[in-house]
């Protein structure tokens, strides 16, 4: 044959046709074992498990992480790593939901907000005691109704502050004052300055009315923010100088350098908790090997870490704030939380984000 | 020619019009992820609502006078560039191209090293007595247009200098020997002759603006919500993705509006 007719021989409609049939029989052939590799997978045990992915909260909670949790679960699960997604609930809780079909964060840390909208929106499984024996150790009355999570650390929600710049704010209206027209970070997301508000106006712990105890002060709002850490810098560098925070995140920030200080004034403040959650929609092992990672958070050796470290409570009744931190105003015993702070009801405000936020939006910033 | 125009035409189909597609379709949606319920309950709250209604101006507002003044601000430094003869011609090209080089979000930055409370307009004036508080330059319309021009002047300016550069001297010279002052010769000749150039850069400048999220965020520190930053709110902030797409589509349609707009102008005007 001649080179010529070679090439007409090679695109013969004929040879195409049963190139063609050859194709599709391999690939139902193929589509027939990544099926039956598919199930496989979906009953793998958690030992075929490669990874697992974990959400956290930016600042230096990802390497408190490291340092603490990752040796104990590696040492047991050598074959599994555990990968972090860093991003602020507000940030990382959105795009867990747009992707619930096809999940990729088996579990993580949430606040009250979003731990109560996860589960309004079906988000979390409940964790299995066997799996989390850790939960035995914790406080009386810390425990997540439901058995949807569990609490693995407390803060308080007071003031941060430049203390180069201004003096210590004794009350909660002090974010009021005229001093400070343009100097205040707020939050649409989070609604604990306006809880407090509303509740030292006697007015109960209500978002509304705490909006509206805000709304003849609003031009001492100078920046919105959806990070701490941009809160935390403005404060800083004296761009703002007050923000309602939390405090073991002012105190991290303080432990980088930033010039700030974290300060709960006499009518108390709010108690965060940190919630560890475990995600649907994933195969047995990796739900399985989810939560025996996140009980490690409660570990007596990871409690002490989140403390010495993290400036977060314990929420573990087996340890004991050390002596050299327990005048350090973000570090609050079970005792003192009774006393200063208060517990609003995240169950309700969880699920009433979106229409608190828009009212918020519609208030105070137009 | 269809062979050689499938590759493009799949990807923009497949990352431009297949999306919009599934926006349009969301915006629709009582509620999403959720059960299918059709409605158009979304756009009437858009419609109905001060805030958007507020939000919706404002954004076009921004676009306007970001226009303007990079139009007044660019259209002499495009002359200076297209009919210099100066040997620093080049330079000043760099100057207005080097900008594009760095990111947007860098050069929004850097506007707080200028105008923040601690920033070095504030310190100048402090230092110098004529303040004794700082001015708060940030967290307005304003600062926001500031730094807006500054990140959109090179297109303008590059739109018009490309036409101007085409326009032959001869016209000019011509209307010098007929008696036309300097300024008439710029109005009635070069001027019209250049509505082209300023035609794109504005259409470009003005879409860019009416789109954009980090400068009023970082500039505007939460003040100054456009629809970009309420499409953000709606889509991540409250997962109200049906809002967010009415937005999104909202902003869409007004693009292409204005692109059309545009179409019809350049082809009626260059039949003249």
């Amino acid at each position: 044959m001649t080179p010529e007719s070679n090439i007409a021989h090679a695109f013969k409609p004929s040879t195409k046709r049963r190139a063609l049939i050859k194709g599709l029989l391999a690939i139902g052939a193929g589509g027939a074992s990544l099926l039956r590799f598919a199930e496989a997978l979906a009953d793998a045990s958690a030992a075929d498990v490669a990874s697992i992915t974990i959400l956290s909260q930016p600042g230096s909670i990802p390497d408190l992480l490291r340092q603490a949790t990752f040796p104990p679960f590696a040492k047991d699960y050598p074959k599994t790593e555990v990968k972090l997604e860093i991003a602020t609930n507000a940030v990382g809780y959105p795009r867990m939901l747009t992707q619930r079909n096809n999940p990729a964060i088996s579990g993580g840390m949430f606040n009250d907000v979003f731990t109560q909208r996860g589960r309004s929106d079906g988000m979390w499984i409940k964790m299995d005691p066997a799996l989390t024996p850790n939960q035995k150790k914790l406080a009386e009355g810390l425990s997540t109704p439901g058995g949807l999570g569990f609490p693995f650390q407390l803060q308080p929600f007071g003031i941060m502050y430049n203390p180069d710049r201004v003096e210590e704010p004794k009350s909660w209206n002090d974010l009021w004052s005229d001093k400070l027209v343009g100097k205040v970070v707020m939050w649409d997301a989070y609604y604990d300055a306006y809880i407090m508000a509303s509740y030292i106006a006697g007015k109960g712990m209500s978002v509304e009315e705490g909006v509206k105890l805000w709304a003849p002060h609003k031009a001492n709002i100078g920046a919105w923010v959806n990070s701490p850490v941009v809160s935390e810098d403005l404060v800083s560098r004296g761009e703002m100088l007050m923000a309602p925070h939390w405090g073991a995140n002012t105190m991290q920030a303080i432990a980088t350098g930033k010039k700030v200080a974290f300060t709960l004034p006499k009518e108390g403040g709010v108690q965060w908790t940190g919630h560890a959650e475990a995600c649907v929609g994933f195969p047995s092992g990796v739900t399985e090997l989810t939560q025996r990672y996140l009980d490690i958070w409660l570990s007596d050796e990871c409690q002490m870490t989140w403390i010495t470290k993290g400036f977060f409570s314990p929420a573990s009744s087996a340890v004991s704030v050390p002596e050299e931190l327990k005048s350090n105003p973000a570090i609050v015993s079970a005792e003192q939380a009774m006393k200063r702070l208060i517990r609003p009801d995240f169950v309700t405000i969880g699920p009433e984000m979106p229409r608190l936020t828009g009212m918020i939006q519609r208030t105070l910033k137009g | 020619m269809l062979l050689l125009l499938t590759p493009g035409l799949v990807f923009i189909g497949a990352a431009l019009i297949w999306p919009l597609l599934i926006m349009l379709r969301v915006s629709f949606l009582q509620r999403f992820p959720g059960p299918v319920v059709y409605t158009i309950a979304k756009y009437a709250a858009l419609l109905d609502d001060n805030y958007f209604i507020d939000i919706t101006l404002r954004t076009f507002g921004l676009g306007l006078v970001v226009t303007v003044a990079t139009a007044v601000i660019g259209y002499p430094v495009a002359w200076y560039l297209a009919r210099s003869p100066s040997r620093w011609r080049h330079l000043v090209f760099l100057g207005v191209v080097y900008p594009l080089l760095v990111s947007v979000v860098v050069r929004t930055v850097g506007w707080t090293i200028l105008l923040g409370t601690q920033g070095v307009i504030n310190k100048l004036l402090i230092s110098l007595g004529i303040i004794h508080d700082p001015l708060v330059l940030m967290e307005s319309f304003w600062s926001v247009a500031v730094g807006l021009v500054h990140v959109l002047l090179p297109f303008m300016i590059l739109s018009i200098a490309a036409v101007l550069g085409r326009i032959d001297k001869s016209y000019s010279e011509a209307a010098y020997t007929l008696g036309a002052t300097p300024m008439r010769n710029f109005v009635t000749v070069t001027l019209p002759l250049s509505i082209e150039g300023l035609a794109a850069g504005s259409v470009i400048v003005f879409c860019l603006t009416i789109g954009t999220y980090i400068t009023p965020v970082w500039l505007g520190r939460g003040h100054v919500t456009v629809l970009a930053i309420s499409i953000f709110d709606e889509m991540v902030t409250l997962v109200d993705w049906p809002t967010g797409a009415a937005l999104g589509m909202l902003l869409t349609v007004a693009t292409l509006l204005l692109l059309a707009a545009y179409g019809v102008f350049l082809s009626r005007y260059t039949k003249r």
